[in-house]
């Protein structure tokens, strides 16, 4: 199929230059409720993502490019292909952008380590997987209600007209999982839990089920969130990840051509206050994660970069488009990143009067104005020795208000996003009473 | 009006299909094939570039499902095997099937005879149009934003279309549909001090390249309103009258009584209005409704993606909930009827009970009767998103904008953004004025939990309830 699009691409002899991202994927899904498998499907698909683009000249004779970005199926016919080829070779040769390259061949991308799911067919792993996300359901208080199982096997390949053929494969799983608890004379109470994984890291699943079924078992006992003016909330986990991910958004390319970035190279991200120093670099990898990519959409090989060093925004990360535009070399769009640990240890955090966030209905962190917030589904109340569970109200707040303040733990763990700080304590949010 | 054409892609291997499932109706009860060929563009317009593509939402492929000793499978795929189609599906299937031994088994899946063809209507046809001068509708558009002030620093336009076409063959149905639906949006950032605010307006409807009429139409009010939103201040917390617009009064409908009656959330216990059908849940002044049918925005349909024709169906009649949203598998589990609403957000991933448009019905009032009336409360307009909580009816609705209501009038302070929070059955009953104002707006996507996402629309009147506001 590449050649054939190659050969089409020749034979239109408008383009001036192309991108080819070719994906296989087969996966099983298993949906189960309660225990009990309720179906159970196989996906095997093949796409071609292609893009064309088309030189020109501005009105002040200035090079220009053009590009136009379409899904090529496996059951394309010889004259469709022929047909989608010339119209997105007539929408880029209007578009008068300013010219940038495209990914040159350079480093050859590392070898992929090991994966546990290798060597075997994938509904042989389902069983193992099922195992381990069950496993922490006796005696904690609560079941699961539901559970959705994926598991693919993805194999992708890069291609373009300067020379660029990278090609890796990779294991991406999800599952999701709603968890219950329940007591005589209460009404029964869930949860939603979701887990990404590249690995059969049994450990890992189970341990984010245990989590979610003792906090099913807490949020039946909570009790209204009350009035509690001017305590600052911890964020733990995921929710930590998001709020602090408000950084990781900052160094993205894109965002400083469109001039939509809080910040500018070389501003501190922090401020005057107690706040920790904020460290944070985009990598490509994280063991286990099925975000973690060798390379970019663009075929850029992908290396760590520091972007946010001793609290100032240093580098930028991005594709080769916005990369060029800002007249800086190619960092490729880097997935995933780390952020060090703050000088707290998270029992510190917690000396403190607080209320600690552990699930939101839907929580926001809105990477352009900072704003976050949501509806709790639950919380603690720590006052001294005292934990609460609370449940309801919401908590909104921004990140721009708490600039040089956000305290991070001295802990780090791993997240869908990240490897960083396991909490971090925000002073300046606004709770509002469930009742 | 022209109408969209059949796919020729579905029509060509419509025969093979057919072919395939009357060979393995031999081997399975239930046998059916969907078969998908769904293209669309996107132009975006921003100050440095222009940018154009397919839409993500373009799928070609085939999902066939089974049943067998009533385990229910299904194999998506999206490459025709050379040799007989029906040998290779059976491949996909059988391991399926052997790996569902300790499975659920169903009731027969019901396949009674159907068969329809439906083209949508559009008025300009997007992919005839110049890709040149679509892009300079919304360089106007974008630029005008832009140049109303330069404490707005970011502003694009962008508009998708999507040609959806749909093949369901079963041994007893035979049933095509081809749509066109299209959305817009003005984006704006805009600075002020330390703060920055993002402003959006959508469009959307079953129709063309029409909507960039709509778009640079809209650029001057939508300029004001991103400037007035750099002046917002912080909510303080409490609960307070409100009045939603039609956007927020759609997004209620569709947390509240949307997702809480999915079947597939009846049938695994994770819905409690399971245990209120037939009781009240809300004021008496609202009636509710969610279907393909019957109204004409980007949830529409002839048939959705189990081959079950589009219903109407009204979920809560004068404040009392009367019925659920179906998908076949849920509705043979619970002995329900389906009401057309299993659908996938793509051949695939596999079919929920989900909604299309849903809508609370007009009430009589005037939408400047409902400001009147309050004492101190907000008018909530720009939604940004919702969730629901079915089995705990606990709601959260993200809003963008609210205005302050002081003795009945606007008072000019507005407050961004705010979260609305509060118990379902506390918010519809609380509701005391519907106004006879109806729209509908198609520009967001449905997420169960948080994937598979679908096109739907919500919508309704202006209402005046009371919510807790963060």
């Amino acid at each position: 199929m590449i050649e054939a699009i190659r050969a089409a691409l020749l034979k239109d002899g408008r383009v001036d230059g192309w991108k080819l991202v070719e994906t296989a994927s087969s996966g099983v899904e298993w949906y189960l409720s309660g225990h009990t498998l309720d179906s159970a499907r196989s996906v095997e698909t093949k796409l071609y993502a292609l893009v064309v683009y088309v030189d020109g000249m501005d009105a002040e004779g200035k090079k220009t490019r053009g590009a136009y970005a379409t899904t090529l199926m496996p059951t394309i016919s010889p004259e469709e292909l022929a047909s989608t080829i010339g119209r997105s070779v007539r929408a880029a040769g209007g578009m008068r952008n300013p010219w940038y390259p495209l990914a040159e061949p350079g480093a050859v991308p590392g070898a992929q380590p090991g994966c546990g799911f290798d060597g075997r067919p994938l509904a042989e792993s389902m069983d193992g997987l099922r195992e381990a996300l069950y496993r922490p359901e006796e005696g904690s208080g609560a079941n699961i209600n539901s559970l959705e199982l994926f598991l693919t096997r993805k194999a992708t390949r890069i291609v373009n007209s300067n020379g660029v053929d990278v090609s890796w494969s990779a294991y991406s799983g999800y599952v999701e999982f709603i968890v219950n608890a329940s007591a005589a004379g209460r009404e029964e109470i869930e949860l939603f839990g979701e887990v990404g994984f590249s690995e059969p890291d049994y450990g890992r699943l189970s341990s984010a089920v245990a989590l979610r079924l003792r906090q099913a078992a807490d949020r039946l006992a909570a009790v209204p969130t009350p009035a509690v003016d001017g305590l600052p909330v911890l964020f733990r986990e995921e929710l930590a990840a998001a709020l602090y991910g408000y950084w990781f958004d900052q160094t993205q390319a894109q965002a400083a051509y469109e001039k939509t970035s809080a910040f500018q190279l070389g501003e501190s991200v922090g401020a005057a206050g107690d706040g920790d120093t904020v460290e944070l670099t985009a990598i490509p990898w994280l063991r286990g994660n099925p975000r973690s990519s060798p390379c970019d959409a663009d075929g850029v090989v992908l290396a760590p970069v520091r972007c946010i060093v001793g609290g100032t925004l240093k580098a930028l990360r991005g594709p080769v488009k916005y990369m060029s535009y800002l007249g800086f070399a190619d960092s490729g769009e880097l997935p995933l990143f780390e952020m060090a640990p703050g000088l707290s240890g998270t029992a510190d955090l917690e000396a403190r009067p607080h209320l600690e966030a552990a699930a939101f209905s839907d929580f926001f962190v809105d990477g352009t104005t900072g704003d976050f917030g949501g509806e709790l589904r639950l919380g603690y109340l720590v006052q001294g020795e005292k934990r609460q569970a609370v449940r309801g109200g919401s908590i909104t707040g921004s990140m721009v208000d708490n600039r040089g303040q956000v305290k991070l733990s001295r802990e780090l763990e791993t997240f869908s996003t990240c490897r960083g700080p396991a909490a971090c304590l925000v002073p300046i949010a606004t709770v509002s009473p469930a009742e | 009006m022209p109408a969209c054409e059949q796919s020729a892609f579905l029509q060509s291997v419509a025969p093979r299909l057919v072919d395939a499932v009357a060979t393995l109706e031999g081997s399975y009860p239930y046998i059916s094939v969907l078969a998908t060929d769904s293209t669309g563009i996107k132009y975006d317009v921003t100050p440095g570039e222009r940018r154009a593509g397919d839409s993500a939402w373009c799928e070609r492929g085939f999902v066939f499902r089974a049943q067998k000793d009533g385990a229910i499978v299904e194999a998506a795929f999206n490459e025709l095997p050379d040799g007989e189609l029906a040998a290779a599906v059976a491949a996909m299937l059988d391991p399926l099937f052997r790996a569902s031994s300790g499975a659920r088994r169903y009731p027969a899946l019901q396949d009674g005879p159907a068969g329809g063809s439906w083209s949508g209507p559009y008025g300009v046809d997007p992919f005839g149009a110049d890709p040149d001068l679509a892009m300079d509708a919304l360089s106007r558009a974008r630029s005008a934003v832009q140049a109303a002030s330069p404490e707005i620093v970011f502003s694009s336009a962008r508009v998708e279309s999507m040609r959806v076409a749909k093949l369901f063959v079963s041994p007893m149905r035979h049933l095509e549909q081809a749509f066109l639906w299209s959305q817009a949006a003005l984006v704006a950032v805009g600075k002020r001090g330390g703060q920055t605010r993002e402003n959006y307006k959508s469009f959307s409807g079953l129709k063309g390249f029409e909507i960039l009429g709509e778009v640079e139409a809209a650029a001057p009010d939508f300029a004001a309103e991103t400037l007035e939103l750099l002046g917002a201040s912080r909510i303080e917390p409490g609960e307070y009258d409100v009045v939603m617009d039609p956007d927020l009064t759609g997004t209620l409908a569709h947390e509240a009584f949307g997702h809480g009656v999915e079947t597939d959330m009846f049938a695994k216990g994770r819905a409690k209005a399971i245990e209120y059908l037939g009781k009240k849940v809300a004021s008496p002044l609202v009636t509710m409704f969610d279907g393909a049918a019957g109204v004409e925005q980007c949830g529409t349909y002839l048939f959705d993606d189990e081959g079950c024709l589009a219903t109407k169906t009204e979920i809560i009649k004068d404040g009392v909930l009367v019925s659920g949203l179906s998908d076949a598998q849920s509705a043979l589990f619970l002995g329900y009827t389906p009401t057309g609403n299993g659908r996938r957000q793509a051949y695939d991933h596999k079919a929920y009970a989900r909604m299309t448009n849903t809508y609370f019905q007009p009430g009589t009032s005037s939408r400047e009767e409902l400001i009147a009336s309050v004492k101190y409360g907000w008018l909530l307009e720009k939604v940004n998103s919702g969730m629901e909580d079915p089995k705990n009816w606990g709601i959260q609705l993200v809003v963008l904008l609210g205005r302050e209501i002081v003795d009945g009038r606007l008072s000019g302070k507005v407050v961004s953004p705010v979260v609305c929070s509060g118990y379902v059955p506390d918010v519809l009953s609380a509701i005391t004025m519907v106004s006879r104002d109806f729209s509908l707006s198609g520009s967001g996507y449905c997420g169960k939990g948080y994937k598979e996402y679908v096109k739907v629309s919500a919508g309704g009147p202006y209402v005046k309830t009371r919510m807790r506001l963060g």
